[in-house]
């Protein structure tokens, strides 16, 4: 009799437990597919967000506008044919330092090393790119600043301050050798003591940036005329 | 000694009178219980009635707003039209709290586009709900949020945009009611074209792409709105065509409009100019005219001359050239150069009537443009071809087409001549129309050459561009009003194809009634007032639309080079 109970009993509780199963399986379903269509609200939503986000940026950034400011603030004017070159070989033609050359972007000179750099700042654009590494020497300085030197001669020059600073390099200092110059389109500009990224907060374009756009912009357009 | 107090004995109800009362609580027991049962089974039934008839909560608002309609994109993806959520302000005057006064003062601080007496209106008005504000910034939303008033709500409604505002306006078009017609529907341009398509549940997921570019179009409005005020002109217009697809690349009329704000717009600027106006386009009619005698051999030889020492008498009409140009006799080269409506005419009369209408049919100046937009004109089609009517039609008076039948006409001059409808939609690479030969490969050849040399020599001098070897022709045509031709207004236009040596784009620019500056001379012609807005165009956005300036190349002129007598002096391009 008693056994009978307890058996009438487990069969109960397993009936409930698996009823319990039963149950519980669509109740997880349900909340997954609640927190999918969650989701999805949210991305529609996020969606939204980012289009209506677009669309301001492109109001506020109309073309009529830009060309608004353009004409108040900036004034650039269209590249004119001399500024495009056909292929390869006219860009490794082009010689920046001639007279009627073509303008760079910006120009910026090497920054004055320490005081154990003793590099005088150069100038020059001359492409540098044998000669660079090793211009912590005056001398390779020396060497390639006189461009009217044949080329022959000059590479004869670096090589002996090549030696002469494979000798000297145990006393050298540890500071790697700067590049003699560069021109802000290729190369990212030496970071300045203000901090420029700092004041990306502050201003995209600070002062300075656009006040070269605009000098820039009216000396094309002077040499234009 | 005990006092007994007994509490009296109640006077029992009798038995009867206890049934009852069991009953009538049982009678109200049930009636409550049939109430409540009532309430279930109505809760119940509507349940069911919204279950099977009712959708859900929100679908009929996203179905019926005719404001969620597609996009409209420029052919590198840019949108020009959009639908977003914006924040409209509504004010439910019945809840508001605060002293209406000083709240409509503070609206009108913080919302100057009306005064604190029309929003005093607004906060005053019997109704349950009206709207203060569409189309609000978030920032301002929360402005006014911060006025604290519960009366003024605030929801996110959807809204037609058109982030450009006024560029290419009249190429999108706008949606909204009209006086007989409340419905929201597209009204002009693409958005009326391609209403079904674009409010299309179904189809509006997917952007309608368009020919236009909208780097180009913002270029021409640009120069072209420049020149309009500089030169105080009623009207202007102008088209870039890809020569090989007929794609439009840029479609401007200017007065234009802000398709986001139509209150006060004119039926002035709705009217789009390209392809619902017509003029008579002067001697820009000139190319095809000769175009059409080289492809008919009625001119074999370009060094064959014309008299051009005097006015030409037909009939009772005098064809004049202008005072400037040489009274000689001119050859097919100089004709254009020089722009002589004398010999244009003479070579016109030897081609004869049949010839000219031909070509003119089959540059399509027989019917309305060829493009989506439902806004089209036909052209005026000369009722009677006399004598006089072919030779007037050769530099371009007596026929008025709209500027886009002038750019296609040019396209098909320079491309091989091959005539394409023009179209506003994008063209995938490839899958242009085949189109229909109308002159020959040599006729094309030999027009690139004139009009190369009418920009290099003659009249269009101010409509090149360094580099992009632009060919062209300019034309001055007379408006004919009440009473004959109007010498004081004109029509300046320049149709202009480059680069000559393998045309792509076709630019034409046209300026309506311009008036002299001090710069001009006080000269109203084309050389100096269309002529040099095509220049400026092409200058600056040849190299976007892919053409590289290269002063080292040009179409080979050196044969008809010869051919066209300077004179002594140079005589100045006063001329058409």
């Amino acid at each position: 009799m008693l056994g009978l109970a307890w058996k009438s009993l487990g069969w109960f509780l397993a009936s409930v437990a698996v009823a319990l199963g039963f149950l519980l399986v669509p109740l997880q379903v349900a909340a997954e597919r609640k927190k999918l269509d969650r989701t999805v609200v949210e991305i529609a939503r996020a969606e939204r967000e980012i289009r209506a986000l677009e669309t301001e940026f492109d109001t506020r950034a109309s073309l009529a506008q830009l060309d608004k400011w353009n004409a108040e603030k900036l004034g650039l004017v269209a590249p004119s044919a001399g500024q495009f070159v056909a292929d390869e070989a006219a860009l490794a033609a082009l010689e920046p330092s001639a007279p009627n050359g073509p303008q760079l972007a910006s120009f910026v000179p090497l920054a004055p090393l320490s005081a154990e750099g003793q590099v005088a700042p150069v100038t020059t654009a001359v492409t540098t790119t044998k000669a660079a590494p090793v211009a912590a020497a005056p001398l390779a300085v020396a060497a390639v600043t006189t461009t009217a030197t044949p080329v022959a001669r000059v590479q004869n020059a670096v090589v002996p301050t090549r030696a002469l600073i494979a000798k000297a390099k145990p006393t050298t200092t540890s500071r790697p050798a700067a590049p003699v110059a560069r021109t802000a389109m290729a190369a990212v500009a030496p970071p300045k003591p203000r901090a420029a990224v700092a004041m990306l907060d502050r201003a995209l374009l600070d002062d300075s940036m656009i006040g070269d756009l605009r000098s820039g912009a009216r000396a094309e357009s002077r040499s234009r005329r | 000694m005990t006092t007994f107090v007994a509490r009296p004995v109640p006077a029992r109800r009798g038995n009867e009178q206890r049934h009852a009362l069991v009953a009538v609580a049982h009678v109200r027991l049930m009636m409550l219980m049939l109430l409540i049962m009532a309430g279930f089974l109505l809760v119940i039934g509507r349940i069911a009635i919204l279950g099977i008839l009712g959708t859900p909560a929100g679908a009929a608002n996203l179905a019926v707003n005719p404001q969620v309609r597609g996009d409209i994109l420029d052919r590198n993806g840019q949108p020009l039209a959009r639908t977003i959520d914006a924040w409209t302000i509504g004010v439910r005057p019945a809840q508001l709290l605060g002293d209406r006064q000083a709240l409509a003062d503070s609206l009108a601080r913080i919302m100057p586009g009306h005064d604190s007496s029309w929003y005093l209106q607004r906060l005053t008005m019997r109704g349950k709900f009206t709207y203060l504000d569409k189309h609000a910034s978030p920032d301002l939303v929360n402005q006014i949020h911060a006025l604290g008033e519960p009366g003024i709500v605030f929801a996110r409604e959807p809204e037609r945009l058109y982030p450009q505002s006024t560029m290419a306006a009249h190429v999108l078009g706008y949606i909204g009611p009209t006086a007989t017609d409340a419905h929201i529907a597209g009204r002009a341009g693409i958005e009326r074209a391609f209403d079904e398509r674009l409010s299309d549940p179904r189809r509006r997921g997917e952007p309608i792409s368009l020919s236009i570019d909208a780097r180009v179009q913002a270029a021409m409005e640009s120069e072209l709105g420049r020149a309009m005020t500089n030169f105080k002109a009623k009207a202007a217009t102008g088209v870039v065509l890809d020569v090989h697809t007929g794609e439009i690349i840029s479609m401007v009329s200017l007065p234009v409009y802000n398709p986001n704000k139509l209150t006060g717009t004119s039926s002035d600027a709705l009217r789009n100019n390209v392809t619902q106006s017509v003029y008579e386009l002067g001697s820009t009619f000139k190319p095809i005219a000769i175009a059409a005698a080289i492809n008919d051999g009625v001119i074999t030889d370009m060094t064959r001359r014309f008299d051009a020492t005097k006015p030409l008498k037909v009939g009772r009409f005098t064809i004049h050239d202008d005072r400037g140009d040489p009274k000689r006799w001119l050859n097919i080269p100089e004709t254009l150069v020089y722009s002589s409506n004398v010999v244009t005419a003479q070579i016109a009369d030897r081609m004869g009537k049949d010839r000219m209408a031909a070509m003119f049919t089959a540059l399509g100046f027989g019917e309305r443009p060829a493009t989506e937009l439902r806004e089209r004109a036909g052209p005026i089609w000369p009722r009677y071809w006399g004598r006089t009517t072919v030779m007037t039609t050769a530099y371009g008076h007596g026929i008025a087409v709209t500027p886009l039948h002038l750019a296609n006409a040019y396209a098909t001059l320079v491309n091989g001549g091959i005539y394409r409808p023009t179209t506003l939609l994008k063209v995938a690479p490839g899958a242009a129309p085949k189109g229909r030969r109308v002159l020959t490969e040599a006729t094309s050849a030999r027009m690139r050459q004139l009009l190369r040399l009418v920009v290099l020599l003659g009249t269009g001098r101010k409509g090149d561009a360094v580099g992009y070897r632009v060919g062209g022709k300019t034309g001055t045509g007379e408006i004919a009003g009440a009473g004959g031709y109007s010498r004081s207004k004109n029509v300046s236009t320049f149709a202009a194809a480059f680069p000559m040596d393998a045309p792509r784009y076709v630019v034409v620019a046209m300026l309506d009634s311009p008036n002299g500056t001090k710069e001009t001379y006080g000269l109203t012609t084309a050389a100096w007032n269309a002529a040099p807005v095509v220049g400026r165009v092409i200058s600056r956005t040849g190299a976007l639309l892919g053409v590289t300036p290269d002063t080292s190349r040009d179409i080979d002129v050196s044969q008809l080079l010869p051919l066209v007598w300077t004179g002594e002096k140079k005589p100045v391009p006063t001329a058409e």
